[in-house]
């Protein structure tokens, strides 16, 4: 099953990004801090995680990183609240696999998600 | 050679040579032929009465008498010719032609019989014309043909023309020609009574007079001319008349009293008499023209006294206004306006009139007007541009003809910097009907120059503030830009649990959490408010005016602290305050924003919503014009943001700020807008130091 971190700082937001993603069925952890994405990324080891760039203390590029360090496959949907070239572009090098400016529509997290997914299954040879 | 036929044949020699000269001067132009036919007639008639006076032969008197007469015969229809065509009267060509032919049948009759002459008288001075039978009827027909030429110029001198050059000339010919009139004195003697002939002295006058109208350029005020003519025959009259009445009255008295040298003393008052008459001319024809012209000399000291004004002033289009309105009152003329050169077009470009009908084309700068005041540097009338055109038939000048009906102008008066055209003054006439005078001119120059370069010194100044108001802007707009920039993240930010929650109502995710829906919908409504206190902010500090005031520091800080009380006892922050309220700032409308935002910022900063301090303290610094405003809070720090440098929007996090840092740009924008430093301290665990210098008037900025 795929699972999914949802991470940002605002409690809301990633309460109601779970609630989506839970509806479709998929398993979703979440982190309203860039230090509990981390602990929870090691832990739980999540096919895709959704992560905010701006965060206090450790900041999204920071998770993106380490992340990408741990686990070179999963993939990572930024999130940022600015349409940012040069932040886009920092992010895609450092291992981003899509980018969604806020606010964006769950329908566009969800047809990223799937194109994500589609690429994660065909690596592993699921259907 | 007879004394007495010396006069006349100056006289004669003199209606030649002009004759002579006026004919060659323009061979095209009727009025000058006509006019040289009335002097080539009275040389004739002056010619044959110098033989006549001079000879002792009575046939030989006869003879030139009759030839003298056969000229003064043809002087009628010649003159009348001569208004006639001046005039521009077609109606009246048939009846010159009529007055010529009458003459021309006359004349051999003049010659050759004894109706109009039948002979000769003997006179003191000579021999001299004895009318015949038919004279008087000859008289009627010669006065008769004088008369209707003084008729119809009687006529235009008391129409209102136009033309104010034209019209100064007409009233020289209609004096010229009453002037000639007078010369009919010399009919007297052919009836038998002793009077010296001098009416060739006032054919002379009027011939000076008519060349005087129609030759110069630049003609005179008719009242100045009287005033110089008379004044200086009054003058000289006493200069010559008084050495010369003692010579010849005082002769033998002086003769007696000085011996055979006596004619020194009378020679000796002539050489004094004339260097003194010099300057009694000079001194009586400035007192008769400083009241003959005291209504123009006060105009000119009025232009004068508004070209020294002119340079102080700064707005550009109230100078432009303010020329063209003391042009108008002052001069009386019936309108002025501008035309100032455009650089960028390469053309003369209309700014301003006042009064009636002026056009507002633009003149390219090739245009012939242009090369003509580049090239002659001196004011252009029309009406001596029409006569050059009229005696030359230049195309070069016909263009500027018509560029010049095109502006409607009478006058133009270019104003130069230096060897650069800046623009020109077109005038109308004067509302009065007088001409334009040399002295007019030369003030209008002077005062066409002077604004040239008032109007360079006002055009320079709205340039720069121009340029100054577009670098504010630009100022304004990278601020705002920046500012948007935060606003936009915090924006993009704050919509997003607004839309989450309405996107996550539509596809039905709060049907199982009811509860969720409830308190999301409330925060969706409390952030409404927020995003309407953001636009507040961004809105407040755009919208802030210019305008400059004193501040008290320390009340600036309490109002932003005021602003903020409601978090400050939420959050449980505490704040201390050490600051002078001796303190007093110069700013513009925005310098309370900084205090307030700095707050915010610290407020509304990560690690402060549950308790902190802000602190803030003030200081004049030993340069005694400089302000340090030193703000701590125990907050987050900036470190981490600063370190990592991610950046957004191109510049680095930390210099953002928190909260996506429309605070923090609010305070570094009014900051940068008094010239003053903002400096940010942060340390891990320790919170955030802010570090503002600012002047304490801003228009003299911190060290």
């Amino acid at each position: 099953m795929i699972k999914f971190l949802v991470v940002d700082d605002e409690p809301g937001v990633v309460d109601q990004v779970r609630d989506f993603l839970e509806l479709r069925n998929y398993a979703v952890v979440t982190a309203t801090s860039g230090e509990k994405a981390l602990e929870l990324a090691k832990k739980e080891n999540p096919n895709i995680v959704v992560l905010d760039i701006r965060m206090p203390g450790t900041t999204g590029i920071d998770v993106l990183k380490e992340v990408k360090k741990n686990s070179p496959k999963a993939r990572v949907i930024m999130l940022t609240g600015v349409e940012d070239e040069a932040t886009k572009n920092m992010a895609m090098e450092l291992g981003a696999s899509g980018y969604l400016t806020k606010p964006y529509s769950y329908s566009e997290l969800l047809d990223m998600s799937r194109k994500l997914i589609n690429e994660i299954c065909q690596e592993e040879g699921i259907k | 050679m007879s004394i007495y036929s010396l006069p006349v044949l100056l006289g004669a020699i003199f209606s030649f040579v002009v004759g002579f000269l006026i004919y060659f001067a323009n061979r095209r132009s009727q009025t000058n032929i006509s006019f040289s036919l009335s002097c080539f007639s009275l040389f004739v008639w002056f010619f044959g009465y110098v033989i006549a006076y001079s000879t002792k032969d009575e046939k030989t008197a006869l003879l030139f008498c009759r030839i003298a007469c056969t000229g003064a015969v043809f002087t009628a229809p010649s003159f009348y010719h001569f208004v006639v065509s001046f005039l521009e009267k077609r109606s009246e060509v048939k009846f010159v032609v009529l007055a010529y032919l009458t003459m021309l049948f006359i004349a051999p009759f003049s010659m050759t019989s004894n109706l109009f002459l039948k002979g000769v008288y003997k006179y003191y001075w000579g021999y001299y014309s004895k009318a015949g039978f038919l004279h008087p009827l000859y008289l009627i027909v010669f006065f008769g043909i004088f008369l209707r030429a003084f008729y119809i110029l009687l006529i235009e001198n008391w129409k209102k023309n136009s033309n104010p050059i034209r019209r100064v000339q007409i009233n020289y010919i209609f004096i010229a020609y009453a002037v000639a009139l007078l010369g009919a004195i010399d009919y007297i003697p052919k009836y038998g009574i002793e009077f010296f002939p001098f009416g060739f002295l006032f054919e002379i006058l009027f011939i000076i007079i008519v060349s005087y109208a129609i030759i110069t350029r630049r003609i005179l005020n008719i009242n100045v001319v009287f005033a110089r003519t008379i004044i200086f025959s009054i003058v000289y009259i006493v200069v010559l008349g008084l050495p010369f009445g003692i010579g010849i009255w005082g002769r033998s008295f002086l003769s007696e009293k000085i011996g055979v040298n006596w004619w020194l003393f009378p020679a000796s008052l002539l050489a004094i008499m004339t260097a003194l008459g010099s300057f009694a001319f000079l001194f009586l024809r400035q007192k008769a023209e400083n009241e003959l012209l005291k209504g123009q000399r006060h105009n000119h000291m009025s232009l004068m006294a508004a070209a020294q004004t002119i340079t102080l002033i700064r707005d550009f289009h109230k100078l432009l206004n303010m020329i063209v309105r003391v042009l108008t009152k002052t001069l009386g003329i019936e309108h002025a306006g501008i035309y100032l050169c455009d650089r960028e077009r390469n053309q003369y470009a209309f700014c301003v009139t006042r009064g009636g009908r002026q056009s507002c084309a633009n003149i390219d700068s090739g245009n012939s007007l242009i090369k003509y005041l580049r090239g002659a540097r001196k004011p252009v009338i029309l009406e001596e541009l029409k006569r050059d055109y009229s005696e030359r038939r230049d195309i070069f000048i016909k263009e500027i003809i018509e560029t010049m009906n095109r502006l409607d102008a009478d006058i133009l008066v270019p104003s130069f910097i230096e060897d650069a055209l800046i623009g020109f003054l077109v005038l109308g006439n004067k509302r009065s009907g007088e001409i334009y005078t040399t002295e007019d001119l030369n003030v209008l120059s002077n005062l066409a120059n002077q604004s040239a370069l008032a109007i360079e010194n006002a055009q320079f100044l709205k340039e720069r503030e121009d340029m100054q108001g577009k670098l504010r802007e630009a100022e304004t707009l990278t601020t705002i830009r920046d500012l948007l920039g935060s606003f936009n993240h915090e924006l993009y930010n704050l919509l997003t649990p607004i839309s989450g929650t309405l996107q996550g109502i539509n596809m039905g995710l709060y049907e199982k959490k009811p509860e969720r829906l409830k308190s999301d919908v409330e925060k969706s409504i409390t952030t409404t408010f927020f995003i309407k206190t953001y636009l507040g902010w961004v809105r407040e500090y755009v919208e802030s005016g210019d305008k400059v005031a004193a501040y008290q520091l320390s009340e600036l800080i309490n109002r932003g602290i005021a602003y903020s009380s409601d978090k400050f006892e939420k959050q449980n922050i505490s704040k201390q305050v050490n600051v002078s309220p001796k303190i007093f700032v110069v700013g513009h409308e925005c310098l309370p924003l900084l205090f307030k935002h700095l707050i915010i910022h610290s407020i509304y900063g990560y690690g402060m919503e549950s308790g902190g301090t802000i602190d803030i303290s003030a200081r004049i610094l030993e340069d005694r014009s400089t302000v340090e405003i030193i703000q701590t809070d125990t907050g987050d720090d900036l470190t981490k943001y600063i370190k990592e440098g991610s950046t957004m929007g191109g510049k680095k996090f930390a210099e953002k700020g928190k909260l996506g840092g429309t605070s923090y740009f609010i305070a570094q924008a009014v900051v940068s807008k008094h010239k003053g430093s903002f400096e940010v301290e942060t340390t891990g665990g320790k919170g955030t130091k802010f570090r503002i210098r600012l002047p304490l008037d801003f228009n003299r900025p911190a060290a």
